[in-house]
């Protein structure tokens, strides 16, 4: 196991981050939820940036606030847009990378940035939030690092842009070893992209599943309020009330094609996934 | 830690008309008191730089700096120790930048201090801007950038009114307190050099210890 979060609480006056899960080597873990879920609050206690309450937190087997500098060589992050170098040059940050990793790339990196136009005398406070994203991944991948933990990292960017950040990562993730967690509240992204995928809402993992079973037996059914109490229910994971009766989250979509034929079955993206297992009650 | 330092003094240096400007400024000091300006020429110039290496903790601090910095191959207190290095060297450039520009008026104008009074006056200087420096610390650490700028201010200005109520008490009891500190300064002056560095290295470790133990213990419960 890569990185293990062993129930966590971190309480911030009316907001509680609590829950478990775990990375593992190899894998593509995706973190979805909306605004204020509390994905940066994870990112930051994995981090170490905050304390917890209770709980442990272990990145390769060590609890996450004993890491070493040489342990931190081997993780790799992008935070949003944030960056201690917005003073600097690319030309000027090569040596500051240089003498912080001992595996940093430097004819790697700067293949890179020019394969991706990122200039080399213009200060990086004045990149384009696209240059700036593009930079952080760079910087994130070029030094070997075995775990990328990449918070909202395609986060105001333009299609091509994304589509360039995820081509990134899809190369990063060719090394045997390596494992990535990435959050995004634009599920497209993370689709095409994560080997299983966690929700957190209001502080809590609220699902968990492979993104192919997701993609490939989850659907949503439309059931209208007398159906819903005749309908086998063992395979619904999420319920919400609305106006025409019941939105239901389901984990066999097949099923209930082949049994129910006066419901309606849809094969939805995880955006819709989401909304029905944010709003709804677990069943 | 390196990587940190390099960053920095990229940082501080990267300022190339802020650098020139000051640079005037301390040919303009060295040159205009006909080799006499060397106290405040020293500290300006020791001032100046301190200031400088407490500033890029503020740098650090904007836009989301600190926590991104926290996520690279850096410990709490080894960017803490980062820091100290950093300030502790750029005094001593301040100095011996100032050292050098009052000998280059001194062969200019032909006056100026002996050379042995210059490396008196530049180390008695390290380390007092050093430790000046040194306690200004944690308060940086602590407050940050736009609190910590309020908190060294009103730091200061303390020390300045105890100065100031002080040198009253004693004027009311009689007592000059210039004379006074005049007569502690020729007592240390008295004693042999080695002893006088001892201590000013002894005063020097006891602040750099406290000093460092409190902002360590700020870092480590920073939360970010």
């Amino acid at each position: 196991m890569i990185l293990e979060v062993d129930n966590i609480r971190k309480e911030y006056g009316n907001f509680c981050l609590a829950c478990s899960f775990s990375v593992e080597e190899n894998r593509i873990t995706g973190l979805i939820g909306a605004n204020g879920a509390g994905k940066s609050t994870l990112f930051k206690a994995i981090l170490d940036l905050i304390s917890i309450d209770e709980g442990y937190i272990r990145i390769f087997g060590k609890e996450h606030n004993r890491l070493t500098a040489a342990d931190k060589e081997k993780i790799g992050v992008v935070m949003g847009k944030s960056s201690p170098f917005g003073m600097l040059t690319v030309k000027k940050i090569l040596p500051v990378l240089n003498s912080m990793y001992h595996d940093f790339d430097r004819e790697e990196f700067t293949g890179k940035c020019r394969e991706y136009n990122l200039p080399f005398n213009v200060k990086i406070k004045d990149f384009s939030t696209g240059e700036m994203a593009k930079l952080n991944i760079l910087i994130a991948t070029c030094h070997n690092a075995d775990l990328l933990l990449l918070d909202e990292p395609t986060a105001g960017l333009d299609v091509l842009a994304r589509e360039q950040i995820m081509d990134m990562l899809r190369r990063y993730m060719e090394t045997e070893g390596r494992s990535i967690i990435i959050s995004s509240h634009i599920s497209g992204d993370l689709e095409n992209f994560c080997d299983d995928v966690y929700m957190i809402n209001k502080g809590r993992l609220v699902f968990h599943e492979d993104m192919d079973v997701l993609l490939d037996e989850y659907g949503v059914l439309k059931i209208d309020e007398r159906a819903y109490g005749d309908v086998d229910k063992s395979h619904i994971v999420y319920a919400c009330k609305s106006d025409y009766g019941y939105i239901c989250l389901t984990d066999a979509r097949q099923f209930y094609l082949e049994n129910y034929k006066d419901i309606v079955v849809e094969k939805n993206g995880i955006d819709e996934f989401m909304k029905i297992a944010g709003k709804g009650i677990k069943l | 830690m390196k990587g940190m330092l390099i960053k920095d003094f990229q940082l501080i240096f990267s300022n190339k008309r802020y650098f020139l400007i000051l640079l005037l400024i301390m040919v303009f000091i060295s040159f205009a008191g006909n080799g006499e300006n060397y106290g405040f020429l020293v500290t300006f110039c020791g001032v100046c730089f301190g200031v400088m290496a407490l500033n890029t903790i503020s740098f650090d601090e904007q836009d989301g700096g600190l926590p991104y910095i926290m996520t690279l191959p850096v410990t709490r207190n080894m960017y803490v120790a980062g820091k100290y290095i950093f300030a502790v060297v750029m005094v001593a450039i301040g100095i011996i930048l100032s050292g050098v520009l009052v000998m280059l008026g001194r062969l200019t104008t032909g006056s100026g201090p002996a050379l042995r009074e210059l490396l008196i006056i530049g180390a008695v200087s390290f380390v007092l801007f050093v430790s000046f420096v040194f306690i200004l610390m944690p308060i940086q650490f602590r407050f940050g950038s736009d609190n910590g700028r309020l908190m060294i201010i009103i730091f200061v200005a303390t020390v300045y009114a105890a100065a100031f109520i002080m040198d009253k008490i004693s004027e009311s009891r009689g007592l000059d307190l210039e004379t006074v500190i005049e007569g502690a300064i020729s007592t240390l002056s008295a004693q042999p050099p080695a002893l006088i560095a001892a201590e000013a290295a002894a005063v020097l470790l006891a602040v750099t210890s406290v000093s460092m133990a409190f902002s360590c213990a700020v870092m480590r419960r920073k939360q970010m």
